[in-house]
């Protein structure tokens, strides 16, 4: 049976998948986690941060792949340090490096990996192969997987992390090293997971339009500590009011007209014009390049919220790029 | 319902239990393994060596028969043997508990230490499959994310090559012991064999233990699988040319190889000294043949350095579970 | 404006295996963006520009001279390949001292050089004394580029110099890649982020099968296309009376409706017509509008077109 489209407003009220109380972890003289709380409910949660500052290492301190210094962290209301064994039965993980257990076909590789998880042979072996189905791979799973091109190993990372029918999934930088078809593809399948299977997904990923595509909730750590934990359209909404402009020519017209009604407004490197017309609309702006007998070719709303906050956040605690 | 649902699917079913996995872990290793076609052919060798040993013994139940083939033929090849071959028959036949039970533990111990160095190189062979691979194709993390501990994936490769050892060493051995048995004039037999049974056992199960451990710590020890297969290889080979030099200058330094110390177990274990001592005294002939040995290859046969044999293997042990423990980190 | 690189019927094959077939095309000064599914014959094109491969057959030119075997013509060029290719016991200022003395500085103004170039790139002062092996990914990228600029190169090749580095990293990157440009350095950078590519460069070249599919700038390209229409998609609340007043007004190729996510998907007929009409339809059909976003026009659009 699939799983039902989710309604992430309860989600928040539901019990939560990731919950810290102090979470801090110590690489001898560097705090990687300073006193991490979070409660983090379920959904399509994308997980942003500088390098070095945190981000990797709170998802290995949940999936135990560091053992925690101080504090706690539930996964799915069990405790991460005690009951790792049950939790993994549950969560499923593609890391970012290259890695697959080797001398195996495909489909005889994600057979294994879900015996590992518990499931027994015939349902492993029957949901292996529903899994390559699930994310595209053809007959290429009677080959070895060391014979995989990169776009055929990201397809079965993804399937290694699914066969076992997890409730959440953390995924770490998952279109590394593919091309743009094969991420657009990749990208497809994870958006399905949350909102056509309701399964959560946990997205690290420096590519934030990727992360803009395919995640609700919004979480940056950096500098060991937890900066911005909201949804995605609340951010949105902070920077509602504002709308890129992109025009074939006239740009100087329109700066002037917008300096004449006092909007705030701003030549981006891209040729671009940024302008704050504070309404909950684009018509005002509409009527505007209207009457300058502008056309516009795109106007996006509250452009690229997701860096702007991420920017902002750093620039906060004035954390290291 | 016309049209079939073939998107994701949920899994609502029962989980198997936490040896159930680590049986996964462990037969999925012996199948790597195995797919290699030297190791089969090995594994196959170590099998026929038992079908010989248990003619062998067949043979010498025999000549406990009166006139049975063996014994017509031996008188048609040398009458010296002849000789020989009465007194033993004499024996046999006077004193079963000792002499049953002495024949049987010197040729276990030969056949034991034979097949042992066949396992040691099946295991330098099957080195690579161990942790070697996974080391370089990054499959620790793969593991650590499921639900199995790293405790779990070190039972079940230690299972694997404890299992590949079984199949070359305790398998061949058990089925000899008991086809040769099987295959004796008289069912007492079984009853006077027990002891050397017993012998091969306990060296058996303490030495499979030991080289499964060695295995792994060796092949922990780097990513390349040619590396760890040359590293066993060397340290064995190594080990074994060292051992007739160091016997001069520091005869301590025999320790360091595993090989060794294995052999010596045994020569405790069997107490080989004791087992020549009673053929000696019963086979005058066996006696005048023995007198030619050189004597310190005697007192090494009467008192092996079993204490010394096991400290170094004791070391060695704890050597590898170190390196095990620092190299197989979900990383 | 002569070309910074040119190929003529250039190819290169590894005996059977094709890496490049007859491909002729011409880089101008700027940046130019790479673009071509795995396994398209990137590395081999960029192989051969930085002299490390000879053609099969054909002719490559950079700065009308060609690259192999010429190391006055390698030293106009910066080169950051795609591995991890820094070592991991030196620090970075020591390999760049390094580097830069066998390019022939000397004395105070290699470590003054050194330390510039450590600078531009963005690379913290806190980080210079710490091993380039327990340097993050985007650390070394840096530390790439920083190696790639330190003969102040005329043409610099990047093979997806952004890989691992988080967006103000990317922002800043971008930024020196632009200000390099600016300054008259010829740039060619290979990567699969079409959304970077977009912002960063006029000009592409698209490779596929070891031949090339375009080359040019995007408007080009586009203009050239047949299957190309002018698609946008409109997001506001009543998309259905939108989409009458367009189709009545006669200026619509064909549209689709999302109804839940409140989108109105177009093609147009007439681009320049239907620019010209464009506000005014909408003020005319009162619709309240929150977003336009063209389809046709991004790098992703052009690619997708010219790859299938």
């Amino acid at each position: 049976m699939s799983g039902q489209p989710p309604n992430h407003h309860d989600a928040a009220a539901s019990a939560p998948v990731i919950a810290t109380q102090d979470l801090t972890k110590v690489f001898g003289s560097q705090r990687a986690l300073d006193g991490v709380n979070l409660r983090v409910g379920r959904g399509a949660i994308g997980l942003l941060g500088p390098n070095g500052a945190g981000k990797s290492t709170f998802m290995k301190c949940l999936l135990q792949l560091q053992p925690i210094t101080s504090g706690s962290a539930q996964l799915l209301g069990r405790e991460v340090g005690r009951e790792g064994r049950e939790i993994r039965k549950r969560v499923g993980y593609t890391p970012e490096q290259d890695c697959h257990i080797p001398g195996m076909a495909g489909c005889e590789y994600v057979t294994y990996c879900a015996q590992l998880c518990g499931l027994p042979f015939q349902a492993a072996r029957q949901r292996a192969h529903e899994m390559l189905d699930f994310v595209g791979m053809g007959q290429e799973r009677y080959r070895k997987a060391d014979t995989y091109s990169t776009g055929m190993k990201q397809r079965l990372k993804l399937a290694q992390a699914m066969v076992h029918d997890p409730e959440i999934i953390f995924l770490d930088e998952p279109t590394n090293g593919l091309d743009p078809k094969g991420q657009a593809q990749i990208l497809e399948l994870i958006q399905s997971l949350w909102r056509a299977y309701g399964i959560t997904v946990v997205l690290s990923s420096h590519l934030l339009h990727d992360v803009d595509r395919i995640c609700e909730q919004i979480i940056i750590i950096a500098r060991g500590r937890v900066l911005v934990h909201d949804t995605l359209d609340n951010l949105k909404a902070r920077r509602r009011g504002a709308a890129e402009v992109v025009l074939a020519d006239g740009q100087d017209h329109l700066e002037a007209a917008c300096r004449r009604r006092q909007w705030p407004c701003q030549l981006l490197p891209n040729g671009h014009l940024k302008i704050e017309h504070n309404s909950a609309s684009l018509n005002p702006l509409l009527n505007l390049l209207h009457e300058l007998k502008l056309a516009p070719l795109e106007i996006i709303p509250s452009p690229n919220a997701l860096e702007e906050t991420f920017v902002q956040a750093l620039e906060i605690s004035h954390a290291p790029a | 319902m016309p049209l079939h649902d073939t998107g994701y699917q949920h899994w609502q079913g029962v989980h198997c239990g936490l040896w159930r996995r680590r049986w996964t872990i462990a037969s999925n290793g012996l199948t790597a393994c195995l797919q290699n076609k030297g190791l089969r052919y090995l594994a196959g060798l170590c099998w026929a060596a038992a079908l010989a040993m248990t003619a062998l013994l067949f043979l010498l139940g025999q000549l406990l028969v009166a006139d049975s083939i063996v014994v017509q033929w031996i008188g048609n090849l040398s009458p010296d043997l002849q000789g020989f071959a009465r007194t033993f028959t004499t024996w046999l036949e006077q004193h079963p508990e000792v002499s049953v039970r002495t024949t049987q533990d010197v040729l276990f111990f030969y056949f034991g230490l034979g097949l042992l160095r066949l396992s040691i190189f099946a295991l330098g062979m099957a080195i690579p499959f161990l942790i070697t691979r996974d080391l370089g194709s990054n499959a620790i993390i793969i593991y650590a994310s499921k639900a199995v501990s790293r405790g779990d994936y070190l039972l079940g490769k230690f299972c694997t090559a404890l299992g590949l050892m079984t199949l070359t060493w305790l398998g061949p051995v058990c089925a000899a012991w008991l086809l040769g048995n099987l295959l004796a004039p008289d069912w007492r037999f079984f009853w006077h064999a027990r002891v050397p049974l017993f012998h091969a056992l306990l060296f058996g199960l303490g030495s499979l233990a030991f080289l499964s451990l060695l295995a792994l710590g060796v092949s922990a020890v780097a990513a390349k699988e040619k590396s760890t297969a040359a590293l066993w290889f060397s340290w064995w080979v190594l080990g074994g040319m060292m051992v007739p030099i160091a016997a001069h200058t520091n005869p301590w330094l025999r320790h360091a190889s595993f090989n060794f110390n294995l052999d010596q177990l045994a020569l405790g274990i069997f107490r080989l000294g004791d087992d020549l001592k009673i053929a000696q005294e019963n086979i005058p002939i066996f006696g005048m043949m023995l007198g030619n040995v050189p004597r310190h290859t005697m007192a090494a046969l009467n008192s092996p350095p079993v204490w010394g044999a096991a400290l170094g293997l004791l070391l060695m042990a704890a050597l590898a579970a170190l390196v095990v423990r620092k190299r197989v980190k979900p990383e | 404006m002569s070309a910074v690189i040119q190929a003529r019927e250039l190819s290169r094959w590894y005996g059977i295996v094709m890496g490049l077939n007859n491909v002729s095309f011409a880089i101008q000064p700027g940046l130019t963006g790479l673009v071509g599914p795995n396994g398209a014959g990137k590395s081999t094109l960029i192989q051969i520009v930085t002299g490390q491969l000879q053609p099969s057959s054909g002719q490559l030119t950079v700065f009308g001279q060609t690259p192999w075997n010429n190391p006055r013509l390698l030293r106009r060029l910066g080169y950051c390949p795609e591995r991890e290719a820094v070592p991991r016991e030196l620090r970075p200022l020591d390999w760049l001292r390094g580097l830069a003395w066998l390019s022939g500085l000397r004395g105070r103004d290699l470590t003054a050089r050194c330390e510039a170039t450590l600078e531009k790139v963005g690379l913290p002062r806190e980080h210079w004394g710490k091993h380039l092996g327990q340097f993050s990914k985007g650390m070394k990228q840096r530390v790439k580029l920083a190696q790639g600029l330190l003969h102040e190169p005329e043409l610099l090749v990047l093979d997806e110099p952004m890989n691992g580095l988080d967006p103000m990293g990317r922002q800043e990157m971008a930024a020196i890649l632009k200000d390099l440009a600016a300054r008259g350095v010829t740039i060619l950078i290979s990567s699969h982020i079409l959304a970077e590519l977009e912002s960063l460069c006029q000009d592409i070249l698209i490779l596929n099968w070891g031949r090339i599919l375009a080359s040019g700038g995007r408007q080009e390209i586009r203009g050239d296309l047949k299957n190309w229409s002018e698609e946008l998609s409109v997001q506001c609340d009543t998309p259905e009376v939108l989409a009458r007043c367009l189709f009545d007004a006669g200026v619509l190729l064909g549209f689709d409706l999302e109804p839940e996510s409140n989108l109105l998907h177009l093609r147009v007929k007439d681009a320049a017509d239907f620019y010209a009409r464009w506000t005014g339809l909408l003020l005319e059909s009162g619709v309240t509008v929150h977003a336009i976003r063209s389809q046709s026009r991004s790098l992703k659009n052009i690619f997708d077109k010219v790859t299938t």
